[in-house]
Parts: C-alpha cells; structure tokens; sequence
C-alpha cells in the first residue's frame, strides 16, 4: 500500500517535470527502482503533450466564426421580428450548456418530481392540488401526483387498488362537474375514468390465476356495480346531445364490459369459492365490502354497497335503478336482504379491528374515521393486518355496535371507515370498497 | 503569472461579452477557440463533426454568458465544460457517425498546417482513448493535451480536485494499456 503510495507520488512528480519540459527519460532516473511501472505511463502522457500541437486548419477559425454569429444573428432576428414568445419557444437548452447534461426526459423528471412531493406528503401545492378539478392549473399536479401513486404501489393488486380509486375520484369530479354545469370538464373528468378503469382492468386480468384472484374479482364487481349505478344515474341528467354525452356512454360501457367479464368469471368459479357456510348465499349475492378484510371464503361475491359519501336515500335509489334496468341480480339480493346484514358485519368487522374504540356514532364525520383505508399501496397490508387481527381476537362481540340502529341500507360507517381519510375523492363512490 | 495576467484578461473580456460586446466574444473565441476545437477533435469522429460542435459550443457559451459568474478557475474551464456536455450530448442524440479510420485520421493526416509526426502520435493518442470512459478521456484531454490545472479540470468535470486526481492516475494507467496494445 505504501510502495503503491509512493509509486503514485513518483508519477505525480514525473508529470510535473514534463509539463516543466523535462524528457521521460530524465524523468526515469530518478525513480529507477519504478521504471517498468512509470514509463508506460510517461510515454502515454507524453505522448499526448505532443498531441496537443496540432492546431487548426487554415481558415477553419474563420469559418466557425462565421457560423457562430449566423446563429446569433438569427436568434436576435427571430427575437425582434416575433417577440419573446418566440424566442422562448425557439431556444434550446443551449442556455444551460455550462451545467451536466439532462440525463432524463421530462416525463421521468416530472414523475420524479411528483414522487417526491408524495413522498414528502406535505407542501401547499400538494395540498391544493389534491382538490384542483379539471380544468384547473393544478390538475395537472394532482395526475401527476396520482400516477406516482400507483408506481408506488407495492404490488399488481395495490396498483389496481389505487387505480379504482381514482377511477371514483374521476367519477366524483364528473359529477361535480355536471352539478356546475361544466361539461367539458365532466367530459374530461370521464375520459380519465374511463382510461383507469382500462388500466385497472388490464391489471385485473394479470392477476388471473393468481390467489388473489377472488378477492379481485369481488374488489372489481363491487366497484365497478357502483360505478355503473352512479353513471346511470348521471347519464339520466344529460341531454342526447351534451358535451358530456359521448364521455358518459364511453364510461358505461367500460365499466359494462369490465362488470361482464368479471361475472362471467365468478359465475365459472363460484362452487369452488363458497366454503364458508353461513354465506351460503345464491350466486351474486353481494357480500359487505368490509366483509374483505375477514377470512376469504366468506366473501365469495361483491357488494354495491358501503359507498361512503352517498347517504341512504342515494344507495336505496341507486339499488332502484339498476333493479329496475336489471342490471344485477346481486342488486337485488342486497337490496332484499344484503344491506342490514352487511352494515351489522362492517360495524362488527369494524370492532374487531379496533376494539379500543370508543363507539363510532351513527353517522361519523370525515375526521374521526379509525382506520382511513383509501386503497394505496399499504391498504392490502392493512387488510391483511386486521384480518390476523380478527381471526386472534374472535371472542369480542360487536353486538353493541350503535351502528345496527341504522338498519339495512346505511353506508356510512362504511364509509367513514373507508373512504374518507384522506381521500375525499375515493369519495365519490365505492370507498367502501377501499377498505 | 503569466497565467494570473491571462486570466484576469479574461474576466474582463468576459464582462464587456456578457454586457453584449461582440469584439469582446470574438476575442475570447480567438483565445479559446483552437483549444476547444482540439479537445474537441480528439472527443468526436470526424474533424467535421468537431468543427461543427466548435461553433454550437461558442454560440451556447454566448447565450449562456449572463448567467456566468466570474469564477476561481475562470472562462477557459467554463467554456471547456460547455464544450464536454456538448460531446456527451453529441454522442447520446447523433445516430450516423462516421467511423475513425474513414473520417478522422485520414482528414488529419491531409491537414497541411501541422506536422505529420504530430499527427502521428496525436492518432495513437486517439485510438487510445477512445477505448477508455467518457470521463476519463475528458480529463486526460484536458489535463495532458490542454495542458490545465487540476483545479481547472475539477471545474469543468464538474468533480473535487481530489476525485479528477483519481480519475487522471486510473486513466493514465489505462491508457498507457490501450495504446502498448495498440501497437
């Protein structure tokens, strides 16, 4: 280590009396003992000393004087005859040239940007952006932001997770949308519905075969009732030949198709799903959202219901519609007799998974939810966390939960256990189904 | 001091450029321009191609002069540095290289100007680097061909004294390896 010290020493010393214009040779002899090592390297930089004499051709400085100023020149005249914008658009990143070179596209800084800002989780910008409607400057930021959310996602089933989300938070602003009569955003806003949901259900199908396979199809049915039941009802509002009306038609029938595939799927599979005995339900009897976080086999089927920001009015109305339409037997089920049982099992569920809760009033503000589950990447942790929890914990008894006064249809502990947290969007519809 | 003297004439130079002083910038390229277009002859394929990104490097440096700071290692490495970043972006966006034995050593070697053992070498010299990392080969370049200091060679590697020392002994090493098995 020292001999090797001393050899880069004597090497530094060679170079300097070279560029003193001492001869390699002289320079060997004074360190005889490392000439093998030291003169490989002389003769090398040596060499490129005398490599440095070469100069330019004659007229070369000229010419490329010449074209420097042709560019100068016509960057200034581009700059008086068009203005700044102009100038701004026709400017290269030449004014950066003095820093490192861009090692990544725009795409990927802006990516990394909005991975950043998630992962930092605060600043303002974040914060209003987490509101901002189409339309609006910081909409932008808020898909930028929401795409690192699914790349942070853990796994497929994460992704897709998140990707319902915010297919319902796109919802959500499409009917906000429409409540001020901005169609164009609505349209907007159902066009990125619609493109989440084709993502979700492209990662839907990577996960067939998979042993979560169950616990997607009922994730996907469920969502995907609520949202059809939403997008019905928003499509009654719009004339045949609003600005909106093709984005809404688009939006259903993705959501159609994705619902049909997945019945199709579950009508295949079901024997082989129901093992638990009292949920010994008929085919497509909707199962209570939360009902997920507990042992699989009692939820072979999804559920419409648990949305958390639709009252009860809105959840019986929408039961109605797609009854109606028959757009589900499931529907149907839960509206005879899904929805009671459904609430009693949440708000059971619910106990189990924080006993020392004091108990949730019947209808619990936003900002008391116990267990904000908005269906990022930690939600299946989350889920699977209570489900151990559960299943170690099965003597406490939910009886007491105030919350079976509501009777059959009430969706709000569901939802204030689900979707509200931090997500107001996974508001819209079906942050039951985040939890 | 003499190079204390030229390098307060560059400051000067520079601050009469940045204040839109055409005759300033043109002295600043007829100080600078046959050391970059070296540097830069010896980084890219063909002495065409050399000559070209010689005129985009003067440009940009003339649009990037108000943002320049009168710094300790001066105007040279600045601009030696605008000219590296312009051969990485050169060889990352370029697609149609001409090869170096049908462009460069033949356009060199018909170079009247300089003397043909000096091309002789400056090839072996190229042949050898060009087989080494960029990083390495900017820095051999700028320390043994342009002859600047470690501290100028930091500034426009963008790296610590320190680290550029390193990186001259490894590249060195390596290419005193290229060119013995070159020969």
């Amino acid at each position: 280590m020292k001999a090797k010290a001393n050899l880069d020493l004597a090497l530094e010393q060679c170079l300097l009396a070279l560029a003193r214009g001492e001869s390699v040779e002289a320079c060997l002899k004074r360190f005889p003992q490392w000439r093998a090592q030291l003169e490989p390297e002389l003769r090398a930089a040596q060499a490129m000393r005398e490599a440095g004499l070469i100069g330019p051709e004659p007229g070369q400085v000229e010419r490329i004087w010449s074209s420097v100023w042709a560019r100068i020149d016509e960057e200034h005249r581009s700059t008086v005859t068009s203005g700044r914008l102009v100038r701004y658009l026709r400017r290269d990143r030449s004014e950066d040239w003095s820093q490192p070179p861009r090692r990544f596209d725009m795409s990927a800084i802006a990516a990394t940007v909005a991975l950043l800002i998630t992962l930092l989780g605060g600043g303002g910008m974040v914060y209003a952006a987490q509101d901002a409607a189409p339309g609006q400057p910081l909409y932008q930021v808020r898909e930028a932001i929401e795409a690192a959310r699914v790349r942070l996602s853990a796994s497929e089933q994460a992704q897709l997770q998140v990707r319902l989300e915010l297919a319902e938070e796109r919802l959500s602003e499409a009917e906000q949308a429409m409540n001020r009569e901005g169609r164009q955003d609505a349209s907007t806003a159902l066009q990125a519905y619609t493109e989440q949901m084709t993502r979700a259900g492209e990662l839907a199908q990577g996960l067939k075969g998979t042993p979560q396979e169950a616990r997607v199809r009922e994730t996907i049915l469920e969502r995907v009732n609520e949202h059809i039941a939403l997008l019905q009802r928003l499509q009654d509002r719009l004339h045949e030949r609003d600005e909106a009306a093709e984005g809404m038609q688009r939006a259903v029938e993705q959501a159609e198709a994705l619902r049909e595939r997945w019945q199709a799927r579950n009508g295949q599979e079901e024997p082989g799903v129901q093992s638990g005995p009292e949920e010994a339900a008929p085919e497509g009897t909707p199962g209570p959202a939360q009902e997920r976080q507990g042992p699989p086999e009692e939820q072979p089927t999804p559920s419409a219901e648990a949305t958390p920001q639709q009252n009860r009015e809105e959840n019986t109305e929408r039961n109605q519609e797609q009854n109606q339409d028959g757009a589900g037997e499931q529907q149907q089920e839960q509206n005879q007799a899904g929805s009671g049982e459904q609430q009693q099992e949440q708000n059971r569920e619910q106990e189990r998974v924080q006993p020392e809760e004091t108990p949730v009033p019947p209808v619990a503000p936003p900002t008391e939810t116990p267990v904000p589950q908005t269906g990022d990447g930690q939600q299946n942790q989350n889920q699977e966390q209570h489900q151990e929890e559960a299943t170690a914990q099965p003597e406490q008894s939910p009886s007491e939960d105030p919350s079976q006064q509501q009777g059959p249809g009430a969706p709000s502990e569901g939802g204030s256990s689900s979707g509200s947290g931090e997500q107001s969007g996974g508001s819209g519809s079906g942050g039951g189904g985040g939890s | 001091m003499r190079e204390e003297l030229s390098q307060v004439q560059d400051n000067l130079l520079t601050a009469r450029a940045q204040t839109g002083d055409r005759e300033a910038f043109g002295e600043l390229y007829r100080r600078y321009l046959p050391p970059v277009l070296r540097f830069l002859t010896f980084r890219v394929a063909s002495r065409n191609d050399a000559e070209d990104l010689a005129g985009l490097v003067f440009y940009r440096a003339w649009q990037a002069l108000p943002r320049y700071r009168e710094q300790e290692a001066g105007f040279r490495a600045w601009v030696y540095r605008i000219a590296r970043n312009s051969v990485i972006d050169y060889y990352r966006t370029s697609r149609n290289h001409a090869s170096l034995d049908e462009s460069w050593a033949g356009a060199i070697m018909a170079d009247s100007a300089n003397d043909p053992d000096t091309h002789i070498v400056a090839e072996e010299v190229r042949a050898g680097l060009s087989r080494l990392p960029e990083e390495q080969q900017t820095v051999l370049v700028l320390r043994f061909v342009e002859g600047l200091s470690h501290a100028e060679v930091a500034e426009a590697v963008g790296k610590s004294e320190g680290a550029c020392r390193m990186i001259q002994l490894r590249a060195l090493k390596a290419l005193a390896r290229a060119m013995g098995e070159g020969r």
